[in-house]
């Protein structure tokens, strides 16, 4: 039954419809997500003893910095299947996923120089999370470049597989960077599981923000692989009878 | 509270608004490029098939 499902699902038709179903509701969740968030996060959450109301930023500095790092495994994880069993839209999955980790990954790093700024008295530091986190982003953009540089669809699905496997070796150090090396940037306050060191009126917007970039996220990459199924099975007879069809409505 | 209160955020407004403003601003642009990049592949697909359904007709 299962796996009569993921057959389904991963045949470019069956995927275009059904994302087709749930792209209004992601977009309203996201929305609803994003609104509750920052009430919370910009008018509800108390100021902080220490850092008075510039901890604010947390609320998408934390969540873009934990998408960058999901993003990243799910292509990763996306490409080890591509190139396993040759499932096209695992490739599909992977490459949309590209320039989205990368715009989560921009706005981490920006939203962090603009923390550092007035916490540390600099926007930039050669610390261990930092440098890491922006060879991630170097790692996304290689992505992006090897894909747009090889024609040939399936090479292209092949190296960038390749190329993301092997930077999965930055996701750990980006990961455990703050208890290996002596750095600015202070240790986790959430994924302590048992004990997290964060009162709940903060936690509960962050944890909203959250759920709101991962809306966003489902949301784009579902429309992104829309856009590139369309593309590849464009000879086939369900394009085109999809694209005629939509003739009328413009 | 007053809401210029609200903009300055204790002295940390510039820092606070330039970070949600550019998140927002990335976001956005992306959501934006996604819709016109599927426009452009409608676009070109449908003068495609046209162009295929005369070719047909012809013969």
């Amino acid at each position: 039954m299962m796996v009569k499902f993921i057959h389904k699902l991963a045949s470019p038709k069956y995927f275009y419809h059904l994302s087709g179903k749930l792209l209004p509701w992601l977009m309203a969740m996201c929305l609803l997500f994003f609104l509750l968030g920052l009430v919370q996060g910009l008018i509800y959450a108390p100021v902080d003893y220490q850092q008075g109301h510039s901890y604010r930023i947390m609320f998408i500095h934390v969540p873009s910095a934990w998408m960058s790092l999901m993003i990243y495994i799910i292509m990763a994880t996306a490409g080890a299947i591509f190139l396993i069993w040759k499932i096209k839209l695992a490739a599909i999955i992977a490459s949309s996923s590209a320039t989205i980790g990368a715009a989560f990954t921009f706005i981490a790093l920006v939203t962090g120089a603009l923390w550092g700024k007035p916490m540390w008295g600099t926007y930039w530091a050669w610390d261990a999370r930092l440098t890491s986190e922006l060879i991630l982003l170097f790692l996304y953009l290689g992505y992006i470049a090897l894909e747009e540089a090889i024609d040939d669809p399936r090479s292209a699905s092949k190296a960038c597989a390749v190329l993301v496997l092997v930077g999965v070796v930055n996701i750990p150090i980006i990961h455990y960077s703050v208890e290996w090396w002596y750095t600015l940037h202070q240790g986790a306050s959430v994924s302590k599981l048992d004990t997290p060191s964060i009162h709940i009126s903060m936690l509960i917007p962050l944890l909203l923000m959250t759920l709101a970039c991962k809306c966003y996220y489902a949301l784009t990459i579902l429309m992104q692989a829309r856009n590139k199924i369309l593309w590849q099975e464009q000879n086939t007879h369900w394009v085109r009878a999809l694209i005629t069809e939509n003739q009328s409505k413009g | 509270m007053s809401l210029a209160k609200f903009i300055d955020m204790g002295g940390y407004g510039f820092y606070i608004w330039s970070s949600y403003g550019i998140a927002f601003c990335v976001l956005m642009v992306m959501v934006w490029k996604i819709r016109k990049n599927k426009n452009m592949i409608y676009k070109q697909l449908r003068m495609k098939y046209k162009r295929t359904h005369n070719i047909q007709q012809d013969n």
